[in-house]
């Protein structure tokens, strides 16, 4: 009886959190001013995308994956290259970048199945590196260093989502089924399973899973997250080039995840959000924003590994305790007078 | 049910097994003992598909499982209990059995069914199923992976090493409990233990292995009161 009133009140609690999350969500627009603001918020959407996808590989299996910027790349070159050779709508050149995901996903799996680690680690970076080089090279499609110009903005009957305020409630539904599917996923078998995969492989194998179609499963809907998010970035830019897809970028997202704490779907949004809007805090101090935002991450890793927002959370359930203790004694004495 | 013919495993060029034989019976409880490095987890490791056998045949019930892969050794019924208790420490007690049960479908209730099943089996389970598995005692942790094994509703359940690392009361424990799992579920056991001396207690059968091969054999019984047995691993 007592569980049933739990997960009730869990239920209702949960409600009243997505509820107040759209709200703030639907508002922001107004609250911020400039454009730039919503532009910045937009790049905080597109990149919990990718967040959320990095979370299945990195987060829950525990192999690092460093390509993630390759998997951005293709998915944006898959329908910049789509809709301005071709004149393809950007809906399809969407479902183009999900292909390639799919694709890219399965390929890059195969190798997780035997490496391990660092190897893991530098075979992404080699692969996002090759997709790299290749957008730079293949200037007959991608148009080389010069980068792809003119990609239209997304549009729907009509509508043209040509305002980074339209643009922002966009992608603001693209998250939305996002975080939706994240959190179905990680909550069925599949979840359990990517999650006892990071614990202890081995025994995994013993309670008779394939460990291999999982791996290749998990790398599969990082990299269909990751193209999808490539594909807003494309559209919402309007101009892509090679040189945005480094490693940094990738070594951005895996930090969005660390900041945000591993494996949980609400720290992706919380990291991306962080580690995109705080170097945009930080710059005024001008020369020196990086060097602050590296040593502010850095302390935080040292410091909070499980994640800023669980450490945020951790403190606050201590004083709210403290506050309960304090207020049962004193209560308590009032009682016995 | 479960038949070894002639089976040979290798590491590399390295001869781990050698041309061993053994056979389980529907309602046995068969042990194998030896000392480190005799083969023992290896031969467990060649039935579920973890290591490749060469030459030989394994068949369970009539169907050929040599060299299968182990997630569908696991389908079949063959649940192995690793060795060193290898739980999933970051998950709690009721996910570690959850994930036992992967690869059964089973409706909302027969799930807890089937959990209630394991908590009447070890009942410290139950007060324990909320915690995280790794901050478990040993000898609640090795209940912790035989329940896990058991949620898969094994045809042949393969032990390895349950005795490994524990107190010698807790290892009474877990045999008492390996005895009650055979006799009221119906569920044959194949025991891997250097512990010879409950290894022979429990099981009607045993084989002792020695530089992976099958040096003797025959009933527990017999082999407990074999000068060689006794010199050898009882300490006599």
């Amino acid at each position: 009886m007592e569980k049933k009133s739990n997960t009730m009140n869990n239920k209702k609690r949960n409600i009243i959190l997505i509820c107040t999350a759209a709200a703030v969500v639907l508002i922001l627009p107004w609250i911020l001013t400039t454009d730039y603001q919503i532009m910045v918020m937009n790049k905080v959407l597109i990149y919990t995308v990718v967040v959320l996808g990095l979370n299945f590989i990195t987060g829950l299996t525990g192999q690092m994956n460093l390509g993630t910027a390759g998997m951005f790349a293709l998915g944006a070159y898959a329908t910049a290259v789509a809709a301005t050779s071709y004149g393809i709508s950007p809906w399809i050149g969407l479902v183009l970048a999900i292909v390639m995901g799919l694709l890219v996903g399965r390929g890059l799996g195969y190798p997780s199945l035997r490496l391990k680690g660092v190897y893991l680690a530098l075979t992404t970076i080699g692969f996002s590196e090759v997709v790299r080089l290749v957008a730079a090279n293949w200037v007959s499609v991608t148009g080389g260093t010069t980068g792809i110009r003119n990609i239209p903005y997304y549009s729907l009957a009509g509508y043209v989502f040509d305002t980074q305020t339209k643009m922002y409630y966009l992608f603001a539904v693209f998250v939305a089924f996002g975080i939706f599917c994240a959190y179905r996923l990680a909550d069925s078998k599949w979840g359990r399973i990517f999650k006892s995969l990071r614990d202890n492989a081995d025994a995994v194998e013993m309670s008779g899973v394939n460990i291999a179609s999982c791996k290749i499963l998990a790398f599969t809907v990082c990299a269909i997250y990751g193209c999808i998010a490539g594909a807003l970035y494309a559209h919402f830019m309007g101009y892509i080039n090679p040189s945005s897809f480094t490693i940094d970028l990738s070594t951005n997202f895996v930090i969005m995840l660390m900041v945000g704490g591993l494996g949980s779907v609400v720290g992706n949004i919380f990291g991306a959000a962080v580690v995109t809007i705080l170097p945009e805090i930080l710059r005024v101090f001008e020369n020196y924003y990086q060097l602050i935002f590296c040593t502010i991450v850095l302390v935080g890793a040292i410091f909070f590994p499980e994640g800023w927002m669980f450490a945020g959370i951790k403190v606050i359930r201590k004083m709210v305790k403290k506050l309960r203790k304090r207020e049962h004694i004193t209560g308590e004495m009032g009682g016995g007078e | 049910m479960l038949k070894v013919e002639h089976i040979d495993a290798y590491y590399d060029k390295i001869c781990a097994l050698h041309d061993i034989s053994l056979e389980i019976g529907d309602d046995d409880i068969i042990s194998i003992i030896g000392s480190n490095g005799a083969g023992k987890s290896t031969l467990m490791n060649a039935i579920s598909g973890i290591v490749y056998g060469k030459n030989g045949r394994i068949t369970f019930n009539g169907k050929n499982i040599t060299n299968q892969k182990p997630y569908i050794t696991t389908r079949d019924g063959i649940i192995q209990v690793p060795e060193g208790r290898e739980i999933f420490p970051k998950m709690t007690v009721l996910e570690n059995l959850e994930m036992g049960s992967y690869s059964i479908r089973r409706t909302r209730q027969g799930m807890n069914d089937k959990i209630e099943e394991m908590y009447e089996l070890f009942p410290k389970l139950r007060d324990r199923k909320s915690q995280k598995a790794g901050s478990l005692s040993g000898g609640e942790q090795q209940m912790v992976a035989i329940a896990r094994g058991l949620m898969a509703d094994p045809k042949l359940l393969m032990l390895d090493e349950p005795s490994l690392g524990l107190a010698p009361v807790i290892v009474d424990d877990v045999f008492h409990i390996i005895e009650r799992v055979n006799k009221e579920k119906k569920i044959p056991i194949l025991l891997v233990e250097q512990n010879a001396f409950m290894a022979l207690e429990v099981s009607s059968r045993c084989y002792v292995l020695e530089n992976g091969r099958v040096v003797i054999e025959g009933s527990s019984e017999e082999l407990s009161k074999s000068d060689r047995i006794v010199k050898a691993y009882l300490g006599g």
